[in-house]
């Protein structure tokens, strides 16, 4: 009976590997360097290095970057776009906007297929779904034979209002498909049945443009898991925060592209839930950049607005996860006016900070915390040995100087500005009134997590950090985490007081339909489908929607109704009771349960004492003080300490500032409840 | 080092840390607008947000605001606090849209609240959008034969529309009701007013944790670190003037015919220095420009070669301007048209700036930007009984103008474009 439950999440540099066994509930991780010229290599790796028979693997789940890396390279298939006549370069206008606005020289990336390969046909759907003009069939019949000369491979079909009507689109793909036989086509009404073009179509090109990519990685990889003795479907981790089968991946690739970040986020929420916390902010911070999610009320915040570049959006629902260039890695500097700046330039992995004496002679957050001494000299069990003189020498020439400040006060300043920064982020995408910092929960991983973490919780006010057992591979337990899941949404506006309640239902049934097709076609059985409908309302006239949870009871409209007036009041602090509610789009989250791995506490130790292995002089606000360095691998559950410490583990490094209290929970998690300012010991 | 500090003197920490949280507290605003409006102009990101200090001066405008509302925020706020002066209590909210006070066109309607702390004001929370539709001639307000500001619509002076926390119904009715989409502009108006409560929250925190004192000195430190960018950026440039001429093709009113824009640049070691007073003299259409887009114009139009500092009135100190005597093209006063202010005046100074630019700072060098065009339709829908007034606009896109490696490159393609084409041609008819 095979019990082993595996994820492989496979990153830009690493590729982490976590096997749970359901007899035991024995857990571990292993890690083996990514393979990005074949990104399968490295998932087998982490197969042979985690002795894992295939054989006795019961799911095997799978993040990837590979639909990620292809949107951000362009490396695509030949492909093609077929649209309405006068629309050929909608995904080239986009909405006009820039992410740099002033930077003349900052031009937006270009879209994913380019000029040369978009075509149209002459044909017209209005926007109540009439057809004005019938798709000229000859036209398009010549059209699908040129691609064909052409070479097109993979098609998007994308005419205007084909949400309101798909009849056009769907003659089209036929003819295409005729044509060109074997040919990857897909309509925009498929993927992404919603109003506003440019959304829906650079959605249906982005996921047409991946389509044979994804489909041969997941394939390969499946028959070779399959070849190892694995029975089951590869699980494959997508931004919604669930995963799917290779038979689904098939259809919607691009939903893959934000796998591995979503991968940290579930992780963040699974940890907050097993500590009791309904809310929690997740800080999942490398070398180069931070990412930020929250967790409010059980659940992560889930967007629709996003993509893998500015000005291409990709309209899957996505768990929100905000990433800014903040890392071990970043930058501080003196700018020409004399303020001190951090990031978002970063030493990267070369050369890397100063004291990795690879010709970095700029100062960067790592530099700084080991000036401070929060950071030890030997790094990784020894494998990196770190040079304090050269981030000591950087850190006096390029910003103590400058500001005419000690080396230790220096980099105190260079630290505070980095974790002010991160706190803006995350005010930025999550504490809007309503939400009350002193309830959350801070979860800090990632390689440099735990050694920002309880400075930034205390910044934003927020009483507790919780660093995972294993910071450095955390995300990638995320994938252990996940059912399969599908998002299917269509377009619906009335209003909400007169809607018919019939008719609304009966949409949603086909919604439903349509889901239990799916998640039949991917082996679920009846029993573990969970549906759920959700639906977007807005005040008439308003031009965004708020989506909530339909109602469960007797009369889930008006339940619905008083849900979008709380959010709305929760959101933006106003309500508008008195203000027609408009109906303008329905969800369906469509879920198969799949189990989930369960963790025993570990039981309160015999013996609660540890002896730290060192002693050293560490700075925190103003002076020094001497600080004791644990190895957390001594630290027996239910271990308390006061801080200052330095607790230290191979992939991480936890630092408690004075007057903090960290202790050691029964899931080996290390809790650390923050003494907020003034209230220090 | 510490941040407790309570004498207003700033360490270089807690100044970094409060100039990027005034900048999320105008981020925050812009977030809550985009998301809550029913502009469908304010939905296509015509709005903009500032945090101003006491005295109206801007602090920090948002970073994806619209060109064409820089550095007109603080003379909104400058206005209300002239007319209101002594008469301001916490909670209120004052709107104002007055192009002939620094504003823009009458559709951007700006929304202003105080923020206090201890009985005293320390700034002011600013939000402008554009509404849909403000009065006037034509749906949309966009009267091309407006000859005065009595064809484009409701001029909104100071008004106060919140008093100490209570709405003001008859007024804001009295407002509303002047356009052709009421409804909207009071959903416009209360998204608005709400979206400054998010600026003035941030920045009570922020006084909670670092002392009012900190506060108010950080929000002078900004303006002055920006002037201080803006001229050390110069030390190393040239000094010297320089100057051009562009022109508005013509007057619509009076048919063909050049409009002189002239725009002399001066670079003295003390700023930048701009004179406009030699352009010609208001148009008899709405192709105008007040001295506050006027001024918008230059500072953007500048910006756009020092994209990375950041926009208060820091920057406005540093770049000055003569615009000349009341009454020309480019200092329109009452009650001459302005509303197409965008298409007009405006780009014309910023091609203007970008080619007297180009030749100090080659590396950014850029040649004249499309031109703003858009189609706005409006009247009556019907095909629905209780018939209403629609607005529909379309933008026409257009690029920056062409830059230096962008035409290096375009050049080489056109060379390569007909062999390429030919070969092309030759596979296919194989």
């Amino acid at each position: 009976m095979p019990d082993l439950r595996v994820a492989v999440d496979a990153g830009g540099t690493f590729t982490d590997v976590c096997i749970y066994n359901s007899s035991t509930q024995d857990f571990r991780v292993t890690k083996v360097p990514s393979t990005p010229n074949n990104p399968m290599q490295a998932v087998l790796n982490g197969v042979k290095r985690g002795e894992i028979e295939l054989a006795d693997v019961e799911l095997f789940f799978h993040g990837t970057t590979v639909a990620t890396n292809a949107l951000i390279t362009r490396r695509f298939p030949k492909a093609a776009l077929v649209t309405t006549k006068g629309f050929r370069d909608v995904i080239e206008i986009r909405d006009g906007t820039k992410d740099n606005l002033w930077d003349a020289y900052a031009d937006v990336s270009g879209p994913y297929i380019r000029r040369r390969d978009r075509f149209e046909v002459t044909e017209r759907v209005d926007y109540a779904g009439h057809i004005v003009t019938p798709l000229d069939e000859q036209e398009a019949r010549e059209l699908a034979r040129k691609l064909k000369r052409r070479g097109a491979t993979t098609i998007a079909v994308c005419f205007i209002n084909s949400y309101a009507n798909v009849h056009n689109e769907q003659r089209m793909r036929e003819i295409l498909e005729e044509e060109i036989p074997g040919a990857n086509v897909s309509t925009s009404s498929e993927i992404l049945p919603e109003i506003f073009e440019h959304d829906r179509f650079n959605t249906a090109v982005a996921n047409t443009v991946l389509g044979p990519l994804v489909s041969d990685y997941v394939k390969q990889l499946d028959d070779e898991l399959s070849a190892g003795g694995y029975a089951n479907d590869l699980l494959l981790l997508h931004s919604g925060g669930g995963s799917m089968t290779p038979a689904m991946a098939k259809h919607f690739p691009v939903r893959l592209a934000a796998s591995g970040i979503a991968a940290g986020a579930i992780a963040a929420k699974h940890i907050a839930e097993q500590c009791g916390y309904k809310n929690a902010v997740g800080l999942d911070m490398g070398g180069t950049s931070t990412d930020i999610s929250l967790i409010h009320d059980g659940e992560l915040r889930v967007t629709k607005q996003w993509g893998v570049e500015y000005g291409h959006p990709i309209v899957f629902p996505s768990i929100e996860v905000l990433t800014i260039g903040a890392g071990g890695g970043s930058l501080a500097h003196i700018d020409i006016a004399g303020a001190l700046r951090n990031g978002p330039q970063s030493a990267g992995a070369d050369p890397g900070p100063a004291c990795y004496e690879r010709g970095g002679t700029e100062p960067t957050n790592t530099d700084a915390n080991l000036a401070l001494n929060r950071l030890g000299t030997s790094l990784a069990g020894g494998a990196l040995t770190l040079n304090r003189e050269k981030s000591i020498q950087a850190i006096d020439e390029k910003v103590g100087q400058g500001l005419a400040l000690s080396t230790a006060e220096a980099a105190q300043a260079i630290l505070k500005v980095a974790n002010a920064n991160m706190a803006d982020a995350v005010r930025l995408v999550s504490i809007r009134r309503g939400l009350d910092p002193r309830d959350f929960a801070l979860i800090a991983f990632g390689g440099a997590g735990a050694l920002h973490g309880a400075e930034v919780a205390r910044e934003l006010g927020i009483p507790a950090v919780i660093v995972p057992p294993s910071p450095g591979v955390t995300s990638a337990m995320g994938c252990l985490l996940v059912d399969i899941q599908h998002d299917l949404s269509m377009m619906y506006t009335a209003g909400a007081a007169d809607a018919d309640i019939d008719d609304l239902n009966g949409q949603f049934r086909s919604l439903e339909d349509e889901a239990a097709d799916r998640l039949r076609h991917e082996g679920v059985a009846d029993e573990d489908v969970v549906l759920q409908r959700g639906i977007s309302m807005r005040y008439q006239g308003q031009w965004r929607s708020l989506q909530v949870s339909m109602g469960s009871g007797d009369e889930p409209l008006k339940e619905a109704i008083e849900l979008f007036h709380q959010e709305h009041e929760r959101q933006f602090s106003f309500r508008q009771d008195t203000q027609p509610v408009e109906i303008y789009q329905l969800h369906l989250r469509a879920v198969g349960k799949t189990p989930k791995p369960t963790f025993a506490p570990y039981e309160r130790a015999a013996n609660l004492l540890a002896e730290p292995h060192a002693r050293r002089d560490v700075f925190f606000d103003d002076k020094w003080h001497d600080t004791p360095i644990f190895d957390r691998d001594t630290l027996p559950v239910g271990f308390e300490l006061t801080g200052p410490a330095i607790i230290d583990q191979l992939d991480s490094t936890t630092v408690v500032p004075p007057g903090a209290v960290a202790s050691i929970d029964e899931w080996k998690n290390i809790r650390i409840q923050i003494a907020q300012a003034g209230e220090e010991a | 080092m510490g941040h407790d500090k309570k004498d207003g003197t700033l360490d270089p920490v807690t100044f970094e840390v409060l100039k990027n949280a005034f900048a999320t507290s105008v981020d925050l605003m812009s977030e809550q607008i985009l998301r809550t409006c029913y502009s469908f102009v304010i939905y296509s990101r015509d709005f903009s947000s500032a945090l101003c200090d006491a005295q109206g001066n801007t602090v920090m405008q948002g970073s994806g605001d619209i060109a064409v509302h820089v550095g007109t925020l603080h003379f909104q706020c400058k206005a209300v606090l002239e007319e209101f002066q002594g008469d301001i209590q916490p909670g209120d909210v004052f709107a104002i849209n007055d192009p002939y006070r620094g504003g823009t066109h009458l559709n951007d309607v700006s929304f202003i609240r105080p923020i206090f702390v201890d009985n005293d004001i320390i700034g002011f929370a600013q939000n402008k959008g554009h509404w849909a539709d403000i009065g006037g001639n034509v749906p949309g307000s966009f009267d091309v034969n407006a000859s005065t500001h009595f064809s484009e619509g409701l001029r909104i002076t100071p008004v106060r529309v919140w008093r100490s926390g209570v709405f003001l119904h008859d007024v804001a009715q009295l407002l509303v009701s002047n356009t052709r989409a009421p409804s909207q502009a009071m959903g416009d108006l209360k998204a608005q007013a709400e979206a400054t409560a998010v600026c003035e929250r941030e920045v009570l925190r922020l006084v909670d944790k670092y002392s009012k004192e900190t506060v108010v000195a950080a929000m002078q430190e900004t303006q002055d670190y920006v002037e201080r960018i803006v001229l050390k950026s110069l030390a190393g440039m040239p000094q010297g003037e320089w100057e051009t001429v562009d022109y508005l093709d013509a007057d619509p009113a009076l048919g063909e015919g050049m409009v002189p824009i002239r725009i002399k640049l001066k670079l003295d070691g003390n700023g930048i220095h701009y004179d406009l007073s030699g352009s010609a003299s208001a148009v008899s259409t709405f192709l105008n420009s007040g001295y506050g887009t006027t001024h918008s114009a230059i500072y953007a139009g500048t910006k756009t070669f020092f994209p990375d500092v950041p926009l208060n009135s820091g920057f406005y100190r540093a770049v000055t301007a003569n615009i000349g005597e009341e009454g020309s093209v480019v200092n329109a006063g009452w009650p001459h048209a302005v509303t197409g202010f965008c298409s007009g005046p405006y780009e014309k100074i910023m091609n203007g700036i970008f080619e007297l630019w180009s030749g100090i700072m080659p590396e950014r060098a850029m040649a004249c930007a499309f031109n703003l065009e858009y189609l706005l339709i409006g009247g009556n829908d019907g095909r629905t009984e209780n018939t209403t007034y629609f607005m529909w606009y379309d933008w026409m896109a257009g690029g920056w103008g062409g830059a230096r490696l962008r035409m290096a490159r375009r050049r080489l393609l056109l060379c390569l474009a007909p062999a390429w084409q030919f070969s092309r041609w030759r596979v296919r008819s194989v």
